[in-house]
């Protein structure tokens, strides 16, 4: 009886407790999305595929994780119902992202981007709302991760059931077994791709309502096995670094990024559960606009690049600097206008 | 409703998976437009024959039978174009191949651009695409050796530049890109590297000219004749790697049922 009682107790204390530690890394996971984007990497390093791009690509799979943790461990707390679920996200997700699409769409009628992609403006402006990154490429990520949101009900279900986590060791080899199609322009094969993240990011939401959650148990081993094996996957991309993208000719061919990705999440969820659970400033006010900054930053990002080709900085500083800058500092600037201008209804418009 | 929700996601699914039917005939002619420095050009080793199907452009644009040393390129040796041509039809990929091939020799990137020596002759050359309305189906991009020592970012940053102008003259075309940063001994890995990072729907991988030894080569850096044919060969695969690369890519990034709607 008191056994049950303190089960109940830890279970609920839980659930109550305000998650700083995934507030942090979704700091974290905004961060290296933006750094990943820039281009001044490869003026620093002129190789494609670099012990930076190791480093930093992928950052998705971080946010997707929390994605798939949040969505179980709110379902949990709050309960779940498929409806109200989903007009949630389609006020907060969908209608920024559609706001977004269509000022992008517009930019990419006007330099005529349909002529890159061989199709004619209508086909162009349809298409470029279903797949998300045809010109402004980081926008490819909503239309996925759309797709969980819609599939939200089968993955309810399946986390319940007890071989969940045999279905997760599944996916989260199939995540490492596949790369993300051409160019990021299929949100479906984007989905596959990325849904053992997802799964994880639920599978360790379930564990967490466990008495004993095992992340909790010699977490500090763990890290340092999680840094270990991260390390020696780097290791052995910096012998084989070659990647492709291409989600049908990369089936079954092991990517090494998202291997090293599995271990970082598991790392950085670690690290930030047991040292840095706690409300941090600068990382709580960048986890809040996190949304936003995904929405703003590419178009930012595609500002810098049309200055720097007019203004022709080869300084490598400067260039560094400025699009640091550009890319974070106006992004949040931007942002900070609309949330002004909107108020309350900035949720609608830029999804923060 | 929720059935009706699951049902559509279910559908769009599978249509990922399902290949359109491809409504185009299949091209019989292939046209290239050859850009480079002296490897690409007539400077190499072996002066080949005539062969049914290969053509060139004159200087009037008219289509002539492709001959060593060819017309509008660099030098009055021997090219790879010709048996490139040859491979291009044996391998079914064309009945018949159109050369403009308007190599320069010892040109660095930044030559091909304004102010550059060979920038009026790329000029004179997209004027003539133009005003014979002559559709080129791939740029292949043959140069490099002359840029050892080039900081690898400005070689990308000029080769853009270079893209970007080919692009507002003549539209959007297909670039494969060669490998080739090495010359008389010395290679320059930053380039090559640079040159294979080139990927996305208009840029595809061409051969590695850096792997060929002196073996191939006649004075250390142009090709002799076994080098010529095996260059050739190459280059007809990238060819072959090119139009296969790039029907997965429009099939996978779903642009291929979006471009049978003409709007």
């Amino acid at each position: 009886m008191q056994t049950e009682i303190a089960r109940t107790d830890n279970v609920n204390a839980s659930r109550k407790t305000f998650l700083f530690y995934i507030e942090n890394i979704r700091a974290i996971a905004i961060i290296l999305v933006v750094l990943c984007h820039l281009s001044l990497w490869s003026r620093i390093n002129p190789d494609s595929v670099s012990w930076v791009g190791y480093h930093l690509s992928d950052a998705t799979a971080v946010f997707v994780f929390i994605s798939g943790f949040l969505f179980k461990f709110l379902a949990d707390k709050n309960g779940f119902s498929f409806f109200p679920y989903i007009k949630k996200k389609i006020l907060n997700v969908l209608l920024p992202y559609l706001l977004f699409i269509a000022f992008a769409t517009v930019i990419g009628l006007i330099l005529k981007s349909y002529e890159h992609f061989g199709l004619s403006p209508i086909p162009f402006s349809i298409w470029s709302v279903f797949i998300g990154g045809s010109v402004i490429a980081p926008l490819w990520f909503v239309p996925m991760i759309f797709l969980f949101f819609l599939s939200s009900s089968l993955w309810i279900a399946l986390s319940r059931h007890k071989f969940f986590y045999i279905f997760t060791y599944t996916l989260i080899l199939f995540s490492v077994f596949s790369s993300r199609p051409y160019l990021n322009l299929n949100p479906f094969f984007s989905f596959l791709h990325f849904s053992g993240f997802y799964a994880m990011g639920i599978l360790m939401a379930s564990d967490l309502s466990q008495p004993a959650p095992k992340v909790q148990s010699n977490s500090l081993y763990m890290m340092i096995i999680c840094l270990f094996l991260y390390f020696i996957t780097f290791l052995y991309f910096l012998h084989n670094p070659t990647h492709e993208d291409g989600f049908i000719s990369n089936i079954f061919k092991l990517n090494i990024i998202q291997l090293g990705k599995i271990f970082l999440i598991l790392f950085l969820f670690l690290l930030t559960r047991k040292y840095l659970n706690r409300k941090i400033p600068l990382l709580s006010y960048i986890a809040n606009i996190s949304f936003g900054l995904f929405f703003v930053h590419g178009f930012s990002l595609v500002l810098f690049g049309y200055v720097a080709s007019r203004a022709q900085i080869n300084n490598i500083i400067a260039y560094s600097l400025s699009e640091l800058l550009i890319s974070f500092g106006l992004s949040i600037l931007i942002i900070e206008i609309i949330k002004k201008i909107t108020g309350q209804w900035s949720r609608y418009v830029l999804g923060c | 409703m929720f059935w009706v929700v699951k049902i559509i996601f279910t559908l769009f699914l599978i249509s990922s998976f399902l290949i359109p039917a491809n409504a185009e005939t299949k091209n019989k002619t292939l046209t290239f437009l050859i850009i480079g420095q002296s490897i690409s050009s007539n400077c190499n080793q072996k002066k080949f024959d005539p062969e049914f199907g290969v053509n060139q452009f004159n200087i009037d644009g008219n289509i002539v039978k492709a001959q060593d040393p060819l017309i509008w390129a660099d030098c009055q040796g021997g090219s790879l174009w010709i048996p490139f041509g040859k491979k291009i039809i044996t391998d079914n990929l064309a009945t018949e191949v159109n050369l403009l091939p308007i190599g320069a020799r010892g040109t660095k990137i930044k030559d091909w651009l304004p102010s550059g020596r060979a920038y009026p002759k790329l000029q004179k050359a997209l004027d003539l695409i133009i005003n014979n309305k002559i559709h080129i189906d791939y740029v292949l991009f043959y140069q490099g050796s002359s840029d050892i020592g080039t900081k690898p970012y400005l070689y990308h940053s000029m080769f853009l530049q270079l893209h970007k102008i080919v692009k507002n003259r003549i539209g959007f075309l297909d670039w494969i890109i060669a490998t080739h940063s090495r010359c008389f001994g010395r290679t320059d890995k930053d380039i090559a590297n640079i040159q294979k990072s080139f990927n996305s729907i208009h840029f595809y991988t061409g051969p590695d000219s850096n792997s060929f030894g002196d073996e191939y080569r006649f004075d250390g850096c142009h090709l002799n004749e076994q080098g010529q044919l095996k260059m050739a060969m190459l280059w007809a695969d990238s060819v072959k790697n090119a139009i296969d690369k790039k029907k997965d890519i429009e099939n996978e990034t779903l642009i291929s049922y979006f471009k049978h709607i003409k709007l």
